[in-house]
Formats: structure tokens, sequence, C-alpha cells
């Protein structure tokens, strides 16, 4: 209030600076251009918006904020920037930031900081209610004291209408966590303000990531409401059955939405089929694009159960990741997205047999990108796959140690016509398996090798008599011992590569990029 | 040869190499015909100016041709190291570093763009709002209230 009360009107607009006008000093100088005349004397003050673009794209967030407080027509351009992403704070800053935007705003209360009841959550819950109040006192002490400067203000709006990217919070250690807690609440109760300002506006949040435990239902629910029309990206971990009900009903616009836990005893599936209330009310998330769940637990030990009230027709893309899987689930969730499954990546998943990944295929026909890493398949079950669809665009095979060039050859042969992306990794690869997957794939766009100990440089000169010379756009080599450099760069100069764009090999010590 | 002629209508005569270090010279010649003879006019740039460009592309006609662009993320680390020569170069007044940087916008040369850009940038860095306002000659156009809550909302920025 000190603040407020120092301020008065008799200055309230300076006449602007040449270098503000910008009417007359770009009407001024295109005059000179016109007409030829020598700039020299009167030297221009101003540079350009685009090369001023070029020195702000040159500065940290520090300098940006800096340059926003500059005068006003920096603040318009830099303060949607300064404000894009407030993400990956920590404690001391979240506090920093709310205190600062409750100061600006005229809503501090007279004891922000007071650790007032004690009751984590039930405190942060009040300040929530009493800041839902606020507004309305604050406009009328701002309106009584100065009426331009308020007016101007109005105009300006809060700098919390340009998130666009909302999450990442550090759970603070203890000491912090009630202070975090609060302020994130505060945040909370300011972003909403924010957006009833900008009601009607082009404002919202598209992604929000957070973590659960830190974030409780009531803000979770109340941040995506918020943004419920903008809301693109949400990567939850540890989400409640009620937050994941929740999102479906509110933010009908989801595209991705990725959901990991920590817990060993956590079993994210559960959740997709269950109601808040235990109702079993399917939950329908109508844009899902992409899904990803996953634990991050080292040993999960629930397996992922089936997703029967979960309806994501649109979705094509589903990865699995850190979990434990039995294959009659696997078989479900495969059967109820067929249609629509376009990518599927399984990553350090147990539980499911060889026989079941053999018939992914099978299960789901439209399923086009397949990514196996760390899963232990093996040659039988790649030999399955090629029977069941010769339709596979891109195959990414990594860290499965049993399989061999047999089986790698096996998909090759069926899907050759079709693959036009590859990644192999960690495996029992030669020379001669990787010859053998070139000379069977005709239209390849994208060749990834890593980690193969078994192939030399002979395996790549095959690339330049195979039918794929032709379309190879990309091609990578990481720390496969055998390949040179040298290697990489006779292909790249060899004129039956030639639609080659990317070239790019890693060893130990050494990486070279051909462009 | 080629014969470039400023805004104030002075002619200068340059190495063919120099004079395509700018992408919009090297365009005009292309269009123009190895053998024409007549000056090219550059209508935006002052011969004091002009002047300055020729001894930056006269230093740096033999450089390897600038790495293709790139992804905006690694400007911001590169904004320090500034080669002592340019450094040399490009400690002039603020008028003149401006009239070089449009220049350098006009006649296409990036390297000399982003010298200029890089010396705003470090103009900038580590100094206070007030600092930035009395080094680019900024009239503050906020009301004393406006600056105190734009100063509050952005305070965060500090520790980041």
């Amino acid at each position: 209030m000190a603040i407020l009360g120092g301020s008065t009107t008799s200055e309230a607009h300076k006449p602007l600076a040449p270098y503000c006008d910008a009417g007359a000093a770009q009407a001024r100088s295109d005059k000179q251009a016109a007409a030829g005349v020598p700039s020299n004397g009167a030297r221009r003050q101003r540079l350009p918006a685009e090369i001023e673009e070029m020195v702000f794209r040159r500065l940290g967030l520090r300098e940006l904020a800096a340059c926003a407080a500059v005068c006003s027509r920096w603040h318009r351009r830099l303060t949607p920037r300064v404000f894009e992403s407030i993400e990956w704070l920590d404690a001391r800053q979240l506090v920093a930031l709310v205190s600062g935007l409750e100061a600006a705003a005229g809503t501090a209360r007279a004891d922000p900081w007071a650790p007032d009841d004690g009751g984590d959550e039930h405190g942060g819950l009040g300040s929530l209610r009493r800041l839902g109040q606020a507004p309305s006192q604050a406009t009328l002490v701002d309106g009584g004291s100065d009426e331009a400067a308020d007016g101007h203000c109005a105009q300006r709006g809060s700098p919390l209408a340009h998130v666009r990217r909302l999450g990442g919070w550090f759970t603070p250690d203890a000491s912090l966590a009630a202070q975090a807690h609060r302020a994130l609440v505060r945040l909370v109760a300011l972003l909403g303000d924010a957006a009833q300002d900008a009601a009607g506006g082009v404002g919202g949040i598209a992604t929000l990531h957070s973590d659960a435990a830190f974030v409780p239902d009531t803000l979770l629910t109340r941040v995506v409401s918020l943004s419920a029309r903008t809301l693109a990206a949400v990567r939850l971990c540890g989400a409640t059955p009620a937050q994941i009900t929740m999102l479906a009903a509110t933010a009908a616009g989801i595209r991705r939405l990725e959901l990991s836990t920590e817990r060993d005893d956590f079993n994210v599936g559960t959740h997709l089929r269950t109601g808040a209330d235990g109702s079993r009310a399917p939950v329908v998330f109508a844009a899902l694009e992409h899904l990803s769940l996953s634990s991050t637990s080292d040993r999960p030990r629930y397996p992922l159960l089936s997703f029967e009230q979960f309806h994501a027709p649109a979705l094509r893309s589903l990865e699995l990741s850190f979990l434990h899987i039995t294959d009659t689930v696997l078989c479900k969730v495969l059967i109820r997205m067929r249609g629509s499954l376009e990518r599927l990546a399984i990553q350090y998943v147990t539980g499911v047999s060889e026989g079941s990944l053999g018939v992914v295929p099978f299960l789901c026909p439209t399923v086009r990108e397949l990514e196996l890493t760390c899963i232990n398949v093996s040659d039988a079950a790649l030999e399955a796959m090629a029977r069941h669809t010769d339709q596979m665009r891109s195959l990414t095979l990594v860290g499965n140690h049993r399989l061999t060039g047999a089986g790698v050859a096996a998909v090759a042969r069926a899907w050759g016509a079709a693959l036009e992306r590859i990644d192999l990794g960690m495996m029992q690869l030669g020379d001669g398996d990787v010859a053998g997957v070139l000379a069977a794939c005709t239209g390849l766009r994208e060749l990834r090798l890593r980690h193969l100990g078994g192939i030399s440089g002979a395996a790549l000169e095959q690339a330049a008599v195979s039918r794929c010379a032709r379309t190879l756009q990309t091609l990578e080599v990481r720390f496969c011992g055998g390949v040179r450099a040298e290697a990489l760069e006779r292909l790249c100069a060899d004129s039956r590569m030639a639609s080659l764009v990317r070239c790019r090999i890693v060893g130990d010590g050494f990486e070279r990029v051909v462009v | 040869m080629v014969k470039l002629s400023s805004s104030d209508g002075r002619e200068f005569v340059v190495a063919k190499e120099v004079a395509c270090q700018s992408v919009l010279i090297k365009n005009m010649l292309e269009d123009l015909g190895e053998d024409s003879d007549a000056p090219i006019p550059l209508p935006n740039v002052s011969g004091p100016v002009l002047e300055k460009v020729i001894e930056y592309a006269t230093h740096h006609k033999d450089d390897a041709p600038p790495p293709p662009e790139d992804d905006s993320k690694n400007i911001t680390k590169s904004s320090e190291d500034i080669e002592e020569w340019d450094k040399e170069f490009i400690n002039v007044d603020q008028g003149t570093l401006f009239e070089i940087i449009l220049a350098a916008n006009y006649l296409d040369m990036k390297g000399l763009l982003d010298l200029g850009c890089k010396t705003v940038a470090n103009m900038i860095k580590g100094k206070t709002v007030e600092e930035i306002r009395k080094t680019f000659n900024i009239v503050n156009d906020f009301t004393p209230e406006e600056e105190e809550q734009i100063r509050k909302e952005n305070e965060w920025c500090e520790d980041r």
C-alpha cells in the first residue's frame, strides 16, 4: 500500500521520446531512404523491429524482464515472452513470483507469508477463498487513488494472461513445502483473475505438467478449468482417478496425455477405467492422439489393467514404459485401439510373452510404427510379426539382446517395401545382417545404428549399392566400434547416395556431422 | 573489381571477393553480369558507414562461409565470444553501430549483422532498467505506478 500511496497523477503521461515514437522515426528514415539523403547527420535513434528481435533473441529471461520494464513498447512486446513459460521454478522462485504479482496487483494481504493455521491443505484453500474475494476491494483502492494510471494498467492486463506452459515445480524440501504450497495456491488464484480479465481473449495454458503429489486435486481442477479450451498437453505424475476423470470431462481438447507414477504399488491402468466415484462412467478423451503410461518405480509389481471405460477414438500413438503388463491386458488394449492406433512403443515392460508380441500386428493391423526397447523380444516373435503384416513404416529395436540377424532379416524381407525408418541398437548384428536389411528395404529414408559392436564400415558401403541409396536421407551411426568416420565421409561423397541430406557419426571421442 | 556507390554519392572500388561478402551485391552482380562497369548504387548506406562495412568485409574475406542456420537456441550462448579484431572494429559510437547494423541487414551480411546484434545485446546485459534507458536514450513512458507494478511482476526473473 505504501507503494501505491506514494503515487501522484502529475506526471502520468510523459511525452514520448523519439525512440518510442515509432511512426515519426520510421517515416523520417523512410523519407531519407527514398530521397537518398545522407543519414549521417541525423543519426537514427532506433533499430527496426526485426533487428531488435535479433537482439532480444540473444538475451536471457532476466535481461528480457529488464527490457520489458524499459518502455511501454518493449513491455507490450516482451511481456508475453517473459511470462510464456512458468516452469521449473523452485519453492523460492515460486514465492518470489507470486508475492511480486500480488504486490503488483495490489492484492497482497498484510501478512502474505505469515504461517497461518499451519494446516497445509486447509491453509492453502483458505487463502484461495480469501483471494477469491480480493479483486473487488483492490479495484476500489486503485480506482480511487489514481484513475488515469488505473485505466492504463487495466489495458496492460495481468502478465499471467500470457502463460502458455505451466508446471514442473520442484517438490520442495520440507521446510519450504508449506510456503511453496501456499504460493502455488495463490498463483492459481491469480491465474484465475487473469483468465477472467482476458475472458473471450486468446489466452490460456496449452501445456501443463505437474507432480500431483505436490499439486492437490482442488488446485489441478482449478488450473484445468481455467484453461479448459486451450489445454493440449498434460503430464501428470501420480494422477488419481478423480484427476483423470476431471481432465476428460473438463478439457476436451487434450491431444497429448502422459501419466506416470513413482509408486510401485500404483496401478496407472486402474485409473483409466474407474470413475472418480468408482461408478465406472466412461472416461472419454475425444481429441487424444498420444497416450503415454509409465512408472518411474524400478519394480512395478501390478499389471496395467484394461482400458474398459477409457475411450480415445482418435488415439494414434501409445507408449507403455516401465510397466508390468500381462498378455491378456496387452491383447485387450490392442483390440480396443485397432482402427486408430498407428504407433506403438513398448519400453522396459515386463510380463508380456513372446507369443503376444508376435501377434501385435494381427490384433492391431493399423500399427505402422513399432518400437520395442529392452523387452527381450526374440527372433521368433519378430518372425511371427513378419507373417501378420507387410505394412510397417517404422521399426525401432533397441536393447533386445536375444535378437540376431535372423529375426531382423525376417521383418526386413516382409516389410522391405514399406519400411521408411529403421533404428537398431544394442543387439547381435554383423555387417552381413545390416547389408541384408539395406538390400531388402527399397524405400528407406532414415537409418540409425547404435551400439552395434559387430559391424564395420563394410556395412555402410552396402548402402551405396543397395536400392535404398536413392531414397536414404538420414544416416546416423553412434558408438559402433568398427565404423570409422572416414567410412561415413566416403559414403557422403558417393554420387550414388543422391538423396542423402544428413549424416552423423558419433564414437569414442569423436563426432562428425555431414549435412 | 567492383564499384560501389554510397547514398551520398561516394564511389568505392573493392575486390569482387570483398564485395561478395554481401549477398545482396553478390546477387546483383550475378544479375547484372560480370563485366558491367556501372557502379552499384547503395542508396541505404552512407559513405562513412560503407567504409566501415568494407573494412569488415576485407578483414573477413577469407572466412569460411557461415554454417547454415540453425536452431535459435544456440544463439544465446555465443554472445560473449567476439573476436579481438571484431571487438575493436565495432567499438564505435552508438549511432554508427546502429547504422552499421542497418547496412549489414540491407546488404545481407550475416557475420556483420550477428556482430552488431551481439554488441547491442552485450550493451543490455548486466544493466538495470534505468541504465538500459540511458544507454539507448529511451524515455520512460510509464507512470510511476506502472513502473512499480512491472518491477514487482518481473522480480522473479532475477533468480533465473
